[in-house]
C-alpha cells in the first residue's frame, strides 16, 4: 500500500473512532435518555478548542497569525482530559438551563438555537478562537516517537481505538447497569419514573454532563489529529449527521453508535467522493447531504429502531430452587389467589 | 422541615389533605377538598365525570402543584415536595392512563420501581459492580414473586407496550407494591380488567391493606368501590358532596342527583 493509501485508511480509521465515540455520547442523551441535543456538536467543538488552548502555548509565538483565550502548553494527556472536563460541565451548564422547563421537541428547538448561536459567537469573536479563520497548528501529543508521518497516524489510530474501546465499555456498562434501566424509564414515561422516585431533571443533567464530557473527548481526538479548528468543523449540520448515524445504527444499543458511525460520517460520506463527476459543480457534493437525509427518512420510515435495535433484556432464571425472600413491601403478604390462570385477554 | 423518621401516632392518619384547590384558566378543577386516609383502609374517591378525582389524587401525589391547602403525610408537610420526593417518602401512585414503560419488559418495569438501588449510582456501577449486581439477583426474584402473585410471570420478558389493558393494570398494581408504598394512590385501578379478574384484584387490595398500607382509589366501579372501601368520598364540580360508607352514601340525594346530571 503506498503511503498516501496508508495515510488515506489511517485517517478513515481515526475519524471513525472520533465518529464512534461521539455517536456513543449521543446515545446515552438521546438513544438511552430520549433528550433531543441539537446542539450535541458544540460539545465535540468545546473538546476541541479547550484541546487546542490547552496545548497551543501563548498566542505570542505565533506572530500575530492566531489570536485565542488561555494560550497554555500542557503535556497529554490534560489537554484530552480537560477537553471532557469542560464540554461535561458545558453539558450540565446548558442543560441546567433547559431541561428544567423545556422537554422533547421545544428543548430541540433551543438546542438548535443555541447551537447556532455558538457558532456566530466564535466566529464573531475573533479574540475568542481566532474567529472564523480557526486555530491551527495545535501540537499532535506524543509526535516526538517517531519522524513518520505514516507511523504516527498508525499509533494515532491505535490510541484512538483504545480511547474509543474504554468509552464504549463504560456507556454499555451504564447501560446495562440500573442507572440505565432508569434513564431508559424515563425515556418512555417521564411522569411514571418520577412517581416511582425518580429524579428526572437530575437524570437529564447526569447525561448532558456525561454525552457532554464523551463529545469533548472525541473532539479533542479529532483536533489533535487535524491540528487545525474553526467554525466550518462544527456547523449545526454535523449533529443532524450524528443523530442520522445513531438512528440508522439502532438507537439505545451498544452495537448500534458503532455500525451507524461507520455506515453514515465515513461509509456513505465518504462513498460520495467516488461518484463520477456530473451536472453542476456543486451537485456530487450536495448529493451527500441529499443522500444523508433520503437514508435519515427511509430508515425513519421503514426502520426506526435501526440496524441494530436495542435488545429486549432478559435476566436468567434463578440458579438456586431455594425458597424466594418475600417481596420487601412493608408488612406485604399478598395470596395469589389466580396462580396459573393468567388474567384473560 | 426536620430530616429523619416522621413518626405517627397510633391514632393519627398516615395521609391528611385540608383545603386543596387547584384552578385552572378560572375553572375550579378542585375546591376545597379535605380528607384523611389511615393506614390499613381504603379510601375511595368517586364522582361523575370532571369531578376532579384524578386532578386530587395528582396533587396528593405531587404531580399537580395546589393553588391552596396542604398535604401532610406521616406528619410531614410534604405539600412544596416533587413528586419523585413523595414517592422515595412512600407516597406511590399509578396512572388512570399511560403509567407503563412501553419499551421496557414486564421485569424492568418492576425493577425499576425498586428503591435504593446501588447500580443507580454512577461511581457503583464501576467500583462496587458484583455488589449491585448481587443486590439485582435479590430484587429481581422480589419482582418474579409479585409478577407470579398478580400471575403474569410468563410474561415477565414481554415488553409492556405488547400487554393487554388489563395486564397493564396488574403490572402497575405490582410494579407499585415493588416500590416499597406506604400509600397507594391508585387511579382507576379497575379500568380494562376483565370482570373475573376483578374480584380477585379487589382480595389483593384488602390484604395490602391489612399489611400496613394506606390506599386510596379513584374509580367509576361502584360496586367494587363498596366492596373494598372503608370510607368514600363523593366529588362533584370539584367539591366534596358526601362522604361516608357507600351504602349510607347510596341514599344521600345530592350523590344520587350528581351521578344523575353529571
Amino acid at each position: 500500500m503506498s503511503g498516501a493509501w496508508q495515510f488515506y485508511v489511517a485517517t478513515l480509521i481515526i475519524y471513525a473512532f472520533v465518529y464512534i465515540i461521539a455517536a456513543a455520547g449521543l446515545n446515552l442523551q438521546f438513544g438511552l435518555t430520549g433528550v433531543y441535543n441539537f446542539a450535541f456538536i458544540i460539545f465535540q467543538a468545546a473538546g476541541a478548542y479547550t484541546t487546542a488552548v490547552f496545548s497551543l502555548g501563548s498566542p505570542g509565538a505565533f506572530s500575530g497569525f492566531q489570536t485565542y483565550i488561555l494560550g497554555l502548553h500542557l503535556p497529554f494527556p490534560v489537554p484530552l482530559l480537560a477537553s471532557a472536563v469542560v464540554a461535561g460541565v458545558l453539558g450540565v451548564g446548558l442543560g441546567a438551563l433547559t431541561v428544567r422547563r423545556l422537554r422533547a421537541d421545544y428543548l430541540a428547538i433551543v438546542m438548535l438555537v443555541i447551537s447556532l448561536i455558538a457558532t456566530g459567537v466564535v466566529t464573531d469573536y475573533q479574540g475568542l478562537f481566532n474567529g472564523a479563520a480557526g486555530l491551527a497548528l495545535i501540537p499532535q501529543p506524543f509526535s516526538s516517537l517517531t519522524s513518520s508521518s505514516i507511523v504516527y497516524d498508525w499509533l494515532y489510530a491505535v490510541a484512538a481505538g483504545v480511547i474509543c474501546a474504554l468509552v464504549l465499555l463504560a456507556v454499555r456498562m451504564m447501560n446495562e447497569s440500573p442507572l440505565g434501566r432508569s434513564l431508559r424509564a424515563v425515556r418512555e414515561n417521564e411522569n411514571a419514573a418520577a412517581a416511582l422516585g425518580k429524579n428526572v431533571t437530575a437524570l437529564r443533567l447526569l447525561v448532558f454532563g456525561l454525552g457532554g464530557a464523551i463529545a469533548g473527548i472525541s473532539g479533542s481526538l479529532l483536533a489533535s489529529f487535524t491540528q487545525a479548528w474553526s467554525p466550518s468543523s462544527w456547523l449545526y449540520t454535523e449533529t443532524f449527521v450524528l443523530f442520522t448515524a445513531l438512528i440508522v445504527g439502532g438507537t439505545g444499543s451498544n452495537l448500534g453508535p458503532v455500525v451507524g458511525a461507520v455506515l453514515v460520517p465515513v461509509v456513505l460520506a465518504e462513498g460520495s467522493r467516488y461518484l463520477p463527476q456530473f451536472g453542476p459543480p456543486t451537485l456530487v457534493p450536495s448529493l451527500e447531504w441529499i443522500t444523508i437525509g433520503v437514508v435519515l427518512l427511509a430508515f425513519l420510515w421503514f426502520w426506526p429502531r435501526g440496524i441494530v435495535p436495542e435488545p429486549r433484556r432478559v435476566f436468567p432464571p434463578a440458579s438456586s430452587s431455594g425458597p424466594h425472600s418475600p417481596p420487601r413491601a412493608r408488612g406485604l403478604s399478598v395470596k395469589n389467589p389466580q396462580r396459573d390462570r393468567g388474567p384473560s385477554r | 422541615m426536620s430530616a429523619g423518621p416522621h413518626l405517627v401516632a397510633a391514632d393519627a392518619p398516615l395521609l391528611s389533605v385540608r383545603g386543596i384547590s387547584r384552578t385552572f384558566g378560572g375553572v375550579h378543577a378542585v375546591a376545597d377538598v379535605s380528607f384523611s386516609a389511615p393506614v390499613g383502609q381504603i379510601t375511595g374517591l368517586i364522582g361523575p365525570n370532571g369531578a376532579g378525582k384524578s386532578t386530587t389524587l395528582g396533587i396528593v401525589a405531587g404531580a399537580i402543584t395546589p393553588t391552596t391547602g396542604t398535604i401532610v403525610f406521616a406528619g410531614r408537610d410534604v405539600t412544596k415536595l416533587p413528586s419523585y420526593r413523595r414517592a422515595r417518602l412512600g407516597m406511590i401512585r399509578t396512572f388512570q392512563m399511560r403509567g407503563e414503560f412501553d419499551r421496557l419488559t414486564v421485569l424492568e418495569n418492576l425493577l425499576v420501581a425498586a428503591p435504593g438501588q446501588l447500580g443507580e449510582n454512577v461511581r457503583n456501577i464501576y467500583s462496587v459492580r458484583r455488589t449491585w449486581r448481587r443486590q439485582q439477583r435479590e430484587l429481581i426474584e422480589q419482582a418474579r414473586e409479585l409478577l407470579d402473585q398478580f400471575g403474569i410471570l410468563s410474561h415477565e420478558n414481554v415488553y409492556a407496550a405488547e400487554l393487554s389493558g388489563g395486564q397493564r393494570r396488574l403490572m402497575e398494581f405490582a410494579r407499585a407494591l415493588m416500590a416499597q408504598p406506604r400509600l397507594l394512590l391508585l387511579d382507576e385501578p379497575m379500568a380494562g380488567v376483565s370482570p373475573t379478574l376483578r374480584g380477585r384484584l379487589g382480595e389483593h387490595l384488602l390484604e395490602v391493606a391489612d399489611s400496613g398500607i394506606a390506599i386510596v382509589l379513584v374509580e367509576h366501579e361502584l360496586q367494587f368501590v363498596e366492596h373494598v372501601c372503608g370510607h368514600v368520598l363523593v366529588l362533584a364540580q370539584g367539591t366534596v358532596i358526601g362522604e361516608g360508607k357507600m351504602s349510607a352514601l347510596r341514599e344521600q340525594a345530592a350523590v344520587l342527583d350528581a351521578y344523575l346530571t353529571g
